[in-house]
């Protein structure tokens, strides 16, 4: 009896009461400990084992509505990419991504790095599986401007581009979650950033350590806390992980609760 | 760190927003949440229209203008006809670019879905198997292959499994449903993540505005 009158608690009750968990440790930090994953911990070796002066290809589809679970990664990525001297090239492969790439390394604070000399910004590339395999194979059929308008071939604005045709002089690519297939086929070392519903159901089949061709991968904001706390480069992602943690035990004891109500009706039947 | 009045006003908009999209919550159908989702859905809108007219010029017209690569001339064609749908009588020539566009997208599609979606997974499912290590991991590659033939097989319509046959399809459903209940649990936490990111903003305009500090 007792149980089917949980049921009836007013849905706008559950809400405030969720909002009030995570307000909690957003205004103080509970500092619940985190644990790194072994794919998170293979994401960052991978990274760490290119010497300076490698090409590195990275594909940013950041879209503002989701920037909340990616951009701890995005943030944490770029610091260790542009700590390893690495020569960026970045892909926007989203309609949001041309603004969203500036707030993105605002707060990357790249100090000393000039854009065409240590990292080149491509325009907005439309359209994803065709897009992507002109891409591959020649870099200048797809862009023949980076995202200022300069020519890819103008050795003085964009020095880095001089020996960049196509996919054989690109290192390593940092793939979102589907554009992983599209090189999985060109044998370039790959490791995954994005968001838990966009990355973590695709990775699996190609995620091997050893062998590749995905060699660590990082989902979500969840991961992106963890990868604050592996690489040291520490912010909003760490900072949340409280209120994420505490969130989702509330919300299993909420699914516990619904059950136990459903149980309750069943009897009362 | 001082804030400005752009910042201020900035932050305001920020905190507004998230409000009128949070009292859906409390009454589905209310002024605040349609009109948050009107501005939302015009102002992107208009930013994809814009993002996309801007890229059309630099990497499609300016190349045909200054010569070096005219060859862009065929998608515009392409890109222009799709517009004869507009015309009464006349929709059929889009066809040809529907027809051009499906093939290429097929074509490139096939080239990179069969490398990777196919070949990749099979090969793994396999492979694993016999290169695991540990017993454990063993134990896992053996799981998944054998879960992958089970699960394949629930999608056979061909042939009615029966008798002690059928228990193939079971395990085939019960390794379908524990993966549909991850991606289901995925999208909870990623939720939850865009919740708090909504929260976070929410809370910043206080701590700004009332008390002047970010942390």
């Amino acid at each position: 009896m007792a149980l089917s009158k949980l049921g009836k608690i007013d849905y706008r009750l559950i809400y405030a009461f969720m909002t009030i968990i995570t307000f909690i440790p957003l205004l103080v930090p509970i500092g619940i400990p985190t644990t790194v994953g072994s794919s998170v911990k293979n994401y960052v070796a991978k990274i760490r084992s290119y010497p300076a002066g490698s090409v590195v290809l990275t594909s940013f589809s950041g879209y503002i509505t989701m920037l909340p679970d990616v951009e701890p990664i995005y943030v944490a990525t770029y610091k260790l990419l542009f700590a390893q001297n690495l020569k960026i090239l970045i892909l926007l492969s989203d309609v949001d991504a041309p603004i969203v790439i500036n707030q993105v390394l605002s707060k990357v604070g790249a100090a000393g790095k000039v854009e065409g000399r240590d990292y080149v910004i491509f325009p907005y590339m439309a359209m994803d599986e065709a897009a992507h395999v002109v891409f591959t194979n020649r870099i200048r059929d797809y862009f023949t401007t980076d995202r200022n308008g300069n020519s890819l071939d103008d050795a003085v604005k964009v020095p880095m581009m001089k020996d960049i045709k196509d996919y054989h002089d690109i290192d390593l690519y940092v793939s979102g979650g589907m554009s992983a297939r599209y090189w999985n086929w060109c044998g370039i070392p790959l490791v995954s950033w994005g968001t838990g519903t966009g990355l973590l159901p695709f990775v699996g089949p190609f995620y091997d350590p050893e062998r590749g061709p995905i060699f660590g991968f990082v989902g979500g904001a969840s991961q992106g806390g963890e990868l604050e706390v592996w690489t040291g480069y520490l912010g909003d992602g760490i900072k949340t992980n409280d209120a994420k943690n505490l969130g989702i035990i509330t919300l299993c004891v909420i699914i516990i609760v619904g059950n136990l109500s459903m149980l309750g009706k069943e009897e009362k039947k | 760190m001082a804030l400005t009045i752009q910042d201020t006003l900035f932050l305001f908009i920020q905190m507004f927003m998230v409000a009128c999209v949070w009292s859906y919550l409390y009454k589905t159908d209310n002024i605040f949440a349609r009109g948050a989702a009107q501005i939302v859905i015009s102002i992107s809108t208009v930013h994809f229209l814009l993002v996309n007219i801007n890229r059309i010029y630099l990497q499609i017209l300016v190349p045909i203008a200054n010569g070096t690569k005219i060859i862009n001339i065929i998608p515009v064609l392409c890109g222009i006809l799709f517009y004869t749908r507009l015309w009464k009588g006349k929709g059929w020539i889009a066809s040809y670019s529907y027809s051009l566009s499906l093939g290429i997208g097929m074509g490139s599609l096939f080239t990179t879905y069969i490398a990777s979606n196919l070949l990749t997974p099979i090969n793994r499912a396999i492979t694993q198997v016999a290169g695991a290590k540990t017993p454990f991991d063993q134990a896992s590659a053996l799981l998944a292959f054998v879960g992958t033939l089970c699960a394949l097989t629930y999608w056979l319509f061909t042939v009615e499994l029966k008798g002690p046959l059928r228990y193939i399809l079971v395990f085939g459903r019960l390794f379908l449903m524990s993966s549909i209940g991850v991606l289901y649990a995925q999208d909870v936490v990623w939720s939850q993540s865009l919740f708090i990111g909504a929260s976070d903003k929410f809370l910043k305009f206080f701590r700004m505005v009332f008390f002047g500090a970010l942390a």
